[in-house]
């Protein structure tokens, strides 16, 4: 069913969505930029945008997640610098007792252009491949993504050349774009249908239309291969790079992570074991015992960012990392162009 | 296990912060441990004697005789000893600023004062923990680490890491200095998140790359001067080395 | 079992364990004894298993025991960074928790009824061990067995009561880089040593070592005439997660170390990824 409303309609889907009892988060214009957030009432979702600063990976995939907790039965109240491991107490380690406690909270991302669809496709395909994370799957089972088509991108995209601007079937539970002075909503799942069914609406005849967003850039692809990437020269662009990582940061498919115990001085003895996030632009990343650091010079590291969304997730995955979305040109302080190093520019 | 908490010549704003924003972990702390030297809090248990402890965390720059000799004390009756906030671990605005008056001058000569130094200049320091003022949160984890017989981290990213990953818009784009790109983060970029820039008041980045920044600042149209001077600010003995081709 | 239910659920929250024994196997290094809590493991030689020492941290360490006993396993662990340390702290009865067995093992039906050679380099033996067992236990199962162990000193020789045992039934020889004037048995590196062996196309090889070495090692046997998809090594990466999520153990290839290795044929990742 595709159905046509104006924009005044349109905007009343957050409402409906929460209703149903769904977190509603969309894009929300402040401070001159546009970054994804939770929807509260008095707030209006953003319609005309181009990019936002953050993605769904920052709800899919939260920074400092807990993933359980558990008990131990370390005491510091000893004198000196000294490990006191919790002891079994009896032949039973009581020690570690993990408390794990699902929560389920029921997203909805609304109004997120087809790059951030084919984003939570990419962590899909990660984080749900056996054995499935399950702290991932319990926010994606049951999400609600409402897509809206972007026709233009501005100066940084790249999901032409990516074929990105098309969304993958059933990742998105409504399509909606712009058509004149209203929108054409198309219903893609049941859930879709039962969301657009509230509004009452008369079916519309024809195919939702199937558009090529405009390119301010048009690039093709030349290095994809992990060999011709290494050999490829890039030290010269990367000159002004200060290795501040907001490319991985603002990445909608950068995805690792570390994962650390985090105790507190309330209850030391309780401790809980943390995910949080993690950039191969850090050095952290690739040190290891001992203090080698694989990944030493900025060079290496732009190199293995890009290997991770080119080579390693074609032959891991068979799909590419990169979502064309162009967040790490955007928002990169020094306007290094990753594109101009894996592409050429077409006119 | 027994705690110390001193100040050199500081504004005592690291250990006020400890004590405001510790939170429920103050109550642990005093209950945890034995905490013989906290003058911000109580009388020292031994009056004005330097006592035994197994971490010491001193706040403030050395400026005085009198600072020299606390802590030259300090370090001969603690196991380990951290430096609390930028004043100690890298000397703050009084390393740059104290060098720029005439100490010679009688009405300073009385007082005993010498150029302003990190704690480091004068005696072996454990672990520096920066900050202006330092952050509670890191000072409970570099302290839970402690007691489990772990070096603390020091965060090896920089402002902005934080900074991006709460979406905020940047402060370069809109043509204002901000050193970010340069300064050790950690504090969860408390400043740009406000829309205040940030000054580097924890040092500059483990991986701070001054070369890379200048062009940043170049590349969007921003002088340096203002950077130069922003960066002298906080992070004092610091940034000499980073500093050394700017002069 | 509520343990295992609770795996099933979530990968991420370990299991319980004892240590029930610790052996000082050289200076540095010290092997666990672990008695599983209330659940059995059913791990094959290569496995991996995530050791979480409460309130340090977690980290993986290959499975360093006999694959026929469910209740048990060993762990040796050399001591490195900050939680190896602290593993040089535990003493019997203290808990620590396990996650795993994890990743690709060694392929036992491949190796079977061939001339396996098995080549460790300093604390790589521990990987390899479980593998070495497993030959000894069904010694009949292959052709020839043979184990080239080499280390710098004397002092860093670890399993010195286990391999009198091996020597029973496969054929192990150690050399010493740094060796002793009083040593007895072979002088430098492994790869001066293959020569003397009787391997050829029907070798197959199990191989690990510091990154350095093990490509050296994996050279030399391709020049030995050991096809590279009859070498098997296995690798080492620092990792959080153990189950493909949080690539910290990706290899160039875009391989992660903790599911698709740690035992990899050499044919299937690129050169760099040994070394790198």
């Amino acid at each position: 069913m595709m159905i046509r409303v104006s924009k005044q309609e349109l905007l009343e889907l957050p409402s409906l969505l929460s209703a149903m009892g769904y977190s509603v988060i969309a894009p929300i214009r402040t401070g001159g930029i546009v970054k994804l957030a939770p929807l509260g009432s008095d707030i209006q979702p953003e319609l005309e945008y181009v990019r936002v600063v953050n993605s769904p990976k920052k709800f899919l995939l939260p920074d400092d997640e807990l993933l359980f907790r558990y008990r131990s039965t370390a005491t510091i109240t000893s004198y000196g610098l000294k490990i006191r491991f919790p002891t079994a107490e009896g032949p039973c380690p009581v020690a570690i007792l993990p408390e794990y406690n699902p929560v389920r909270e029921r997203l909805a991302l609304f109004g997120i252009h087809q790059c951030m669809v084919n984003s939570v496709r990419y962590l899909d395909t990660v984080m749900l491949r056996d054995p499935a994370d399950p702290y991932y799957k319990n926010r994606r089972d049951g999400m609600f993504i409402a897509e809206l088509d972007c026709d233009a991108g501005d100066e940084y995209c790249m999901c032409r050349t990516l074929g990105t601007y098309k969304v993958p079937a059933g990742y998105a539970d409504i399509r909606m774009r712009k058509s004149g002075d209203g929108y054409l909503i198309e219903e893609a799942t049941e859930a879709g249908k039962e969301l657009l069914s509230k509004l009452k609406r008369q079916d519309v005849k024809g195919k939702y239309p199937i558009s090529v967003p405009k390119m301010v850039k048009d690039f093709e692809l030349v290095t994809r291969d992990d060999q011709e990437i290494d050999a490829k020269e890039a030290s010269r662009s990367l000159v002004a790079c200060t290795l501040c990582a907001a490319c991985t940061v603002t990445c909608p498919t950068c995805y690792c992570m570390d994962i650390e115990d985090k105790f507190s001085l309330i209850d030391p003895s309780n401790v809980g074991r943390t995910r949080t996030k993690m950039s191969c632009q850090r050095r952290c990343y690739s040190t290891i015992a001992g203090g080698t650091t694989f990944l030493a010079a900025k060079e290496e590291r732009f190199k293995w960012r890009v290997k991770h969304k080119f080579p390693f997730s074609i032959n891991a995955f068979k799909l590419v990392g990169c979502t064309g979305c162009g967040n790490c040109i955007a928002c990169c302080p020094a306007g290094i162009d990753f594109r101009e190093f894996v592409g050429r520019r077409v006119a | 296990m027994k705690l110390a908490f001193y100040a050199l010549t500081s504004c005592e704003g690291c250990l006020t912060t400890l004590i405001t924003n510790l939170g429920p972990n103050l109550e642990g702390l005093w209950r945890m441990f034995d905490i013989d030297y906290f003058k911000l809090v109580r009388e020292p248990v031994g009056g004005v004697r330097i006592p035994k402890a197994d971490i010491a965390f001193v706040e403030g720059a050395v400026v005085t005789d009198r600072d020299r000799k606390t802590l030259n004390e300090i370090r001969n009756n603690s196991s380990f000893v951290v430096a609390l906030g930028t004043c100690a671990s890298s000397g703050n605005i009084a390393y740059t600023a104290s060098r720029a008056v005439d100490l010679d001058a009688k009405h300073l000569r009385d007082l005993e004062i010498s150029p302003a130094e990190p704690l480091s200049s004068v005696v072996a320091v454990d672990f520096e923990l920066s900050g202006c003022p330092v952050s509670a949160k890191e000072f409970t984890d570099a302290l839970l680490r402690l007691i489990n017989s772990m070096e603390p981290i020091q965060p090896d990213y920089s402002v902005c890491y934080e900074c991006r990953s709460k979406g905020n818009p940047c402060l370069l784009d809109a043509k204002r200095v901000c050193l970010g790109p340069l300064a050790m983060g950690g504090c969860g970029a408390a400043c740009p998140t406000v829309g205040s820039p940030c000054y580097s008041c924890r040092g500059p980045a483990v991986e701070a790359d001054l070369n890379a920044y200048l062009i940043v600042l170049e590349k969007k149209g921003i002088g340096k001067e203002r950077a130069l001077m922003m960066l002298r600010m906080f992070t004092g003995k610091k940034a000499k080395e980073l500093l050394k081709d700017e002069q | 079992m509520i343990q295992e239910s609770l795996e099933k659920m979530n990968p991420y929250i370990p299991k319980p364990a004892t240590v029930i024994a610790v052996k000082n196997e050289s200076l540095e290094t010290k092997t666990l004894r672990l008695e599983l809590y209330n659940w059995r493991t059913d791990f094959v030689p290569g496995q991996f298993v995530q050791l979480l020492l409460p309130g340090v941290g977690e980290a993986p360490f290959c499975i360093a025991s006999s694959q026929s006993d469910q209740k048990h396993i060993d762990l040796t662990i050399i001591r490195r960074g900050i939680l190896t340390t602290s593993v040089h702290y535990l003493r019997p009865g203290d808990a620590v928790g396990i996650r795993g067995p994890f990743g690709k093992p060694f392929p036992l039906e491949a190796l079977e009824d061939r001339d396996l050679l098995i080549i460790a380099t300093g604390i790589g033996i521990a990987a390899l061990k479980s593998l070495i067992i497993y030959a000894v236990e069904n010694r009949k199962r292959f052709n020839n067995v043979m184990l080239l162990y080499g280390a710098r000193f004397i002092e860093d020789l670890v399993y010195r009561d286990e391999l009198k045992q091996w020597e029973k039934s496969i054929d192990a020889s150690i050399t010493l880089s740094k060796a002793p004037p009083e040593w007895q048995g072979l002088r430098g590196r492994v790869t001066d040593h293959l020569g003397a062996l009787n391997i050829g196309k029907g070798t197959v090889a199990a191989v690990c070592g510091s990154p350095t070495v093990m490509s050296s090692i994996a050279d030399a046997l391709v020049v030995h005439g050991i096809s590279t998809s009859d070498i098997y090594v296995s690798l080492e990466r620092h990792m959080k997660c153990g189950i493909g999520k949080c690539a910290r153990c990706l290899i160039p290839g875009g391989k992660h170390v903790c599911t698709d290795g740690p035992v990899f044929r050499l044919s299937e990742i690129s050169a760099g990824a040994i070394g790198e």
